[in-house]
């Protein structure tokens, strides 16, 4: 058999460890070890030989690991350095719940499922086991916490019972607290033996006195089942994990009431397992289904609502500031020394970090009432300005003595609406906007040391234009506006017309607008992101006066203010989600920040990326003058993870590339289908885009031409994307077209699909099968992104499983699987050559009738229940053959031929009753179809060698990924890479 | 079953509700015994894990067809769940749980220590999303029914338990196998082709000489079954190292013909 190796693993993380500084992490049968201070990755080490880390329990530089059945003590030492310890690995006769060390070092104590603790030394050899009388009905939870030598208890959550709490000792029942609905999924006491707190199904967490069990109090919030909890702050405080993907934390009063202090959503979509908490430097570590290993700074007291300079907050900041009964502020902005503030009275303050105190700077009537602020921080400027054109630009210095002051009066526009202030390059510029249309689109440029003017431009302004934000590239404005339109003022030419581009993103308000690169043929990439959640990368050719869309996309919830690229090349974004205030690493897709400041309506300015990583957000809310500083250092992303649920199907072709990195894309029962960067050494994936088209699980996704992506789902959704590599910030993709639906049944999916391309021609052939067996044939239009219908049919009434075009005979062939058990073939020839003559003659714009699907020429029953997976395989231009896995466990090969006169022979070559233990999920030929891999849902990767007729096995491996259900294979030299998708995703080497 | 809004889209969700069954398992059973006939002269049945009912509703339409048979007394049908079930013809219903070790004595006393001819359970815990210990708590539920069968069923009788195939399904193949003629891992059309979900028919029971089952309340599904081929590791001083399990794999039948109704279709 060929090398096979597992290169890299991505799926669910259960549970995560501090160790001082280090942090674990369980990672399917692997632990993670981290550095938390750089979030770095220090070693994988593999522990078990196929069972998942559950647990982590740490004593000195000892270290007791667990899951499923299985348990292993190592050396601190050796996770860091080994890269498998799982020789040690030792088998319990159940499933172990909880394993903890004894007071005295030199022993472990093991809870069951079955409510009995094994006693045993570091080796294994076991010294006692212990339980309580009757109760040994099967536990979702439990913990044993020791206190003492002799002072050891048992916390057994149960299915049906409540909690039972348990003397190891004694061996005898302390107590039984009933009181939660269904399961008890996590219950601890706290280390000064005083309280308990459980968690369950039904949302709750209590609180409950460990002298005499008495209920204390039940808190709410979690708005899913809770999975994992635990003591922090000196037992003051309760951390809480949960399906709703969040981490909460609850302050306990002294009247012993929980109160629910902050949330943070730090997994996706489903599921948060595990959590810990550094308890001296105050941060969480989380870690969920998603695969995401994330640290939390819980310190928002000390760090988060940052106090300004010398210990002054932002609180403190407003009361000082001293507002009269009726001035309100009207514009504030963030500068290197402090803060600089505007209000109705037109009074202009200024506030300094470095002695904590607001001073007036000056009053000028002619602010008064109507004022807007803004600002360029590297300059330390400050532009203020009023409706009637009244503008007053202010420098001040690094400790924020005003340095300069200049007057501007613009007379030549009936009244102002909007003045932007943008610096590029050596230019200064201020671009003007009236709300009268007959009145000009005005720009003002400054010499940027003495601020005097320069030069002063002005276009006809364009219709249904109200700009909204500009960016400046070589001598053009480039101006967001509403209607999701773009202009460009050419300064170098005033005279010409400005060029608008309208409809760049769906949505109305255009929010931001920012550079990004240039490329070697002089388009300029822009990253537009619109209020309405919808965010675009754009190439503009100003020469060509040009454009076109790379990249579209939408944010999960919310509207979206701005966005841009970090350090780190992430992709982050800001706005509002009703009353609050967020900003998410799109890259990572993880909450990095949020503050409740009451929505967008009000007054609100933020300056992210500042030096060190911090941002800064000012906001009014209820007169006050509230800055909140972020940290980027608030949320640091071990591990990325993967999707949120199920991954459906992963693809892959060695010709797309970026940067050496193949792109992968990953569809999932999340609804999302995310473009990843896959390294063929280190098998090490990175998402960069996360799509968020689909409405319903992914079925399917596949590349395919040069650059092509198309996946599919429920409610008929099938999306056509273009993916772009020559970019050098990162490969891009949008959706081009998406499939005409038939119904709004949201339980009808496309199953699956294929394409056919034509030679020489861009439109290509597409065909989709249903759920409820209709088979439909597509011809996209590349000239105007559109599909026609040119087939419709239907099999049986049948589920649809798999569907593949071939040529066969020199003529279009149609392979179909279905849930019957069932090959079928059609003759789909006078489409294809019609289309195709038509092509040729040049008369292919035209469009044609649909037809219906005639009878099926041929078909073969070779499974005893569905089909689930096929792959093709040309034998000779007279006969195919048809790799086939089923919900039967059977793997079979089916050859079709066509034999004299047209008929059409089939018959099934060979077939493996008992292939697999269970449904197989998916079939891919590779290594010029000299091979076959095949995976199955019970978890077993088989790869076969394919000969005349027969299919010989030549591996079979275990994998880690649950649910498995895809795979994906890509060919290099001289060997392949294998991707396993499923619950997680694994990538294995193959060499041949 | 039958909550969520995609059963009720589901054909089989609407031909329980016109037949007047509570939920579409019943096609299962009926579909599982129309391939292998098991409940053909059956007089004695214990269902586990049967709430709402629609697998005792079968069962009572199928033992007491004849409304008048004298035989008719001889007949018993009992089922069990941690729910309660609202009544049904001819059938007892126990509101318990089937890994207690007391509810085999309740189950007992109520066959007033005659033997069942069939023994099903179409259980299924709740869900965490954590693959191994759903898998793992699904398995302890069979092992639970199977204890309870191995006490409750004569010779030569017929075990039908809801599995999963997922990870660990070969092993418990290879346990069954020292408890039965034959194992037979069945799918009705009517269970989702997409879910994990399908049937164990175990056919013609025939414990190990020697071995005489024993439910006491202390003991532990593995400690019950020690001895007999199935309990795999017997509490030795020492925790055992990693080694393979044995493993088997099941005979697949699909049941209810391919041409019934298909539980995946969108009709
Ligand atoms: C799929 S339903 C059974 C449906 C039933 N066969 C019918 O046709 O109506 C699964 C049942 O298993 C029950 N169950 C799960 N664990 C159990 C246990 N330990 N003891 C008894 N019943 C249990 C649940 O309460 C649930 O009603």
């Amino acid at each position: 058999m060929a090398l096979l190796s597992e290169l890299s693993h991505y799926g669910p993380s259960i549970c995560v460890k501090f160790v001082r500084e280090k942090v674990l992490a369980g990672y399917g049968p692997f632990v993670h070890v981290y550095d938390s201070k750089n979030g770095q990755l220090l070693n994988v080490v593999r522990i078990f030989h196929i069972n998942k880390v559950h647990g982590i329990s740490v004593k000195n530089e000892t270290i007791v690991i667990y899951g499923g059945k299985s348990v292993c003590v190592v050396k601190l030492l050796a996770l860091m350095e080994k890269k498998d310890v799982s020789s040690d690995e030792k088998r319990c006769h159940e499933w172990i719940i909880d394993a903890v060390f004894h007071a005295d070092d030199k022993r472990i104590l093991i809870l069951t499922s079955y409510n009995q603790v094994i006693t045993c030394g570091y080796d294994g050899s076991i010294e006692s086991v212990t339980g309580i009388l009757g109760e040994k009905a099967i536990l979702y939870s439990g913990s044993i916490r020791v206190l003492s030598k002799n002072e050891i208890y048992v916390n057994a959550g149960t299915v049906l019972e409540g909690i039972i709490i348990w003397d190891l000792i004694k061996e005898k029942t302390l107590l039984k607290l009933t009181g939660h609905e269904g399961s008890i999924f996590s219950v601890k006491t706290s280390d000064n033996g005083k309280l308990i707190a459980s968690c369950s199904d039904d949302r709750s967490i209590k609180l409950w006195n460990f002298e005499d069990g008495r209920l204390l109090s039940t808190a709410w919030g979690h708005t899913a089942r809770i999975w994992d909890l635990q003591f922090i702050c000196d037992n003051k405080r309760i951390a809480s994990v949960s399906e709703d993907s969040t981490c909460r934390i609850w302050r306990i009063l002294e009247t012993s009431e929980l109160v629910l202090e902050e949330t943070y959503n730090v997994h996706l979509i489903k599921s948060s397992w595990g959590v810990d908490v550094n308890e001296e430097k105050l941060v969480a570590a989380t870690c969920g289904n998603d695969g995401k290993v994330v640290l939390t700074n819980l310190n928002q007291d000390g760090t988060m609502r940052q106090s300004l300079g010398s210990g002054l907050s932002s609180e403190l900041a407003v009361r000082d500031m001293e507002l009269g009964e009726t001035e309100i502020i009207k514009g504030a902005f963030w500068l290197e020394f402090g803060i600089v503030v505007v209000t109705s009275m037109g009074r202009i303050l200024k506030y300094s970090n470095s002695n904590s105190e607001w001073s007036a700077i000056t009053e000028e009537p002619r602010f008064i009432s109507f004022s807007v602020m803004t600002g360029i921080q590297s300059q330390g400027l400050i532009l203020i300005w009023s409706s009637s054109g009244e503008l007053l630009l202010m420098r001040f210095s690094q400790n924020g003595e005003l340095i300069q002051r200049k007057n501007l009066s613009i007379r030549s526009m009936s009244k102002i609406m909007n003045c932007l202030l943008v610096l590029s390059g050596s230019d200064l510029m201020i671009a003007i906007e009236s709300p009268n249309s007959r009145d000009p689109f005005m720009c003002v440029k400054l010499d940027p040391k003495t601020l005097d003017k320069t030069m002063q431009l002005s276009w006809p302004k364009p219709l249904k234009f109200v700009s909204t934000c500009l960016a400046v590239l070589d001598e053009k404005l480039v101006v967001g506006s509403r209607f999701s339109s773009v202009a460009v003022f050419d300064m170098a030419c005033p005279n010409n017309e400005p060029v608008v581009w309208r409809n760049l993103t769906p949505g109305d308000a255009i929010s931001s607008i920012s550079f990004v690169e240039c490329t070697s043929d002089e388009k300029s990439l822009f990253s537009v992101t619109n209020r309405d959640g919808f965010y675009a990368f754009v190439l503009l050719d100003f020469k060509k006066k040009s454009f076109s869309v790379l990249h579209n996309n939408r944010v999960s919830k919310g509207f979206l203010e701005g966005a841009f690229y970090n350090e780190s090349g992430d992709y982050i974004t800001y706005g509002f989600r009703s009353s609050l205030f967020y900003v998410f690493n799109e890259t990572k897709q993880q909450e990095i920040a949020t503050e409740v400041c009451g929505g967008a309506h009000r007054l609100w300015k933020f300056f992210p990326n500042l030096e060190n990583d911090v941002s800064i957000f000012l906001y009014v809310r209820a007169k006050k003058l509230h800055v909140k500083k972020f940290s980027g250092l608030r949320t640091i992303v071990l591990n990325t993870g993967i999707h949120g649920r199920e991954i459906r199907d992963l693809t892959l072709i060695n010709k797309l590339n970026f940067k050496g990195l193949y792109l992968l894309c990953t569809g999932s029962e999340d609804t999302t289908v995310k473009l990843n960067l896959l390294d063929s050494k280190t098998g090490s994936i990175k998402t960069v885009w996360t799509q968020r088209k689909h409405t319903s699980g992914l079925q399917r996704c596949k590349f395919f031409g040069s650059n092509f992506m198309i996946s599919s789902g429920a409610r008929e959704e099938l999306f056509l994307w273009e993916v772009n590599t020559s970019m050098n910030s990162n490969p891009y993709i949008r959706m081009l077209a998406s499939l005409p639906t038939s119904s709004d049944s949201p339980d009808l999916r496309i199953m699956d699909f294929d394409f056919l391309g034509f030679e020489h021609f861009n439109d290509f052939l597409l065909a989709t099968a249903y759920s409820d067996s209709a088979i439909k044939v597509w011809r996209y239009k590349q000239k105007c992104s559109k599909f026609e219908l040119l087939v419709s049919g239907h099999y049986k009434d049948c589920c649809l499983l798999n569907i593949k075009f071939t040529m066969f005979d020199g003529k279009l062939h149609l392979i179909v699987s279905a849930t019957d058990g069932m090959l079928i073939l059609w003759d789909l020839n006078i489409v294809y050559s019609s289309l195709y003559e038509r092509l040729i003659s040049g008369s292919g714009a035209e469009s044609l009738p649909t037809q219906s699907l005639p009878e099926f020429v041929s078909r073969i029953s070779v499974h005893k229940a569905g089909v689930r997976a096929i792959d093709v395989k040309a034998l000779s231009s007279k006969q195919v053959r048809i790799f086939s896995g089923g919900d039967d466990n059977a793997l079979a090969m089916t050859d079709f031929k066509i034999i004299e006169g047209n008929h059409y022979a089939c018959e099934v070559i060979c077939r493996n009753q008992s292939a697999s233990a269970s449904t197989i999920t998916s079939v891919g030929l590779f290594q010029n179809g000299q091979t076959l891999a095949t995976t199955s849902v019970d978890q077993k990767v088989q790869f076969y060698n394919v000969s005349e007729n027969e299919l010989n096995i030549v591996g079979k491996r275990a994998t880690t990924v649950a649910d498995t259900g895809c795979l994906a294979a890509l060919e290099l030299e001289e060997r392949a890479m294998i991707l396993i998708g499923g619950m997680g995703l694994s990538v294995w080497n193959y060499e041949y | 079953m039958g909550k969520s809004s995609k059963d009720k889209r589901d054909l089989y969700y609407r031909k329980a509700k016109e037949l007047g069954y509570r939920a579409r398992s019943a096609f299962k059973l009926l579909q599982l015994d129309k391939e292998f006939q098991f409940l053909d002269g059956v007089t004695r049945v214990v269902d586990l894990c049967a709430a709402p009912g629609s697998w005792s509703q079968v069962l009572s339409k199928r033992l007491f067809e004849d409304a008048d048979s004298v035989e008719n007394s001889e007949k018993k049908i009992v089922a069990v769940d941690l729910q309660p079930m609202f009544p049904i013809d001819n059938v007892t219903t126990l509101q318990a749980d089937i890994t207690h070790p007391k509810t085999l004595n309740k189950i007992m006393e109520l066959f007033e220590g005659q033997k069942a001819d069939f023994v099903c359970s179409d259980g299924a815990p709740d869900v965490t999303g954590l693959h191994d210990l759903d898998e793992y708590v699904q398995q302890q539920l069979i092992l639970s029914a199977l204890q309870l069968t191995t006490c409750l069923l004569r010779e030569g009788g017929v075990f039908v338990a809801k599995i999963f195939r997922g990870r660990d399904i070969d092993m418990l193949y290879s346990q069954l196998g020292f408890l039965f003629e034959r194992v037979v891992c069945a799918k009705p059309r009517s269970s989702r082709g997409t879910s994990l979900e399908s049937f164990i028919v175990c056919i013609g029971y025939k414990p190990p000489k020697h071995w005489v089952p024993k439910l006491d309340v202390n003991t532990s599904v593995e400690t019950f079954f020690e001895g007999c081929g199935i309990g795999r590791l017997s509490l030795e001083d020492k925790l055992a190292g990693y080694s393979e399990e044995p493993r088997s794999i099941a005979e697949f039948i699909s049941c209810g013909g391919l041409d019934s109704f298909d539980s995946d279709a969108t009709y």
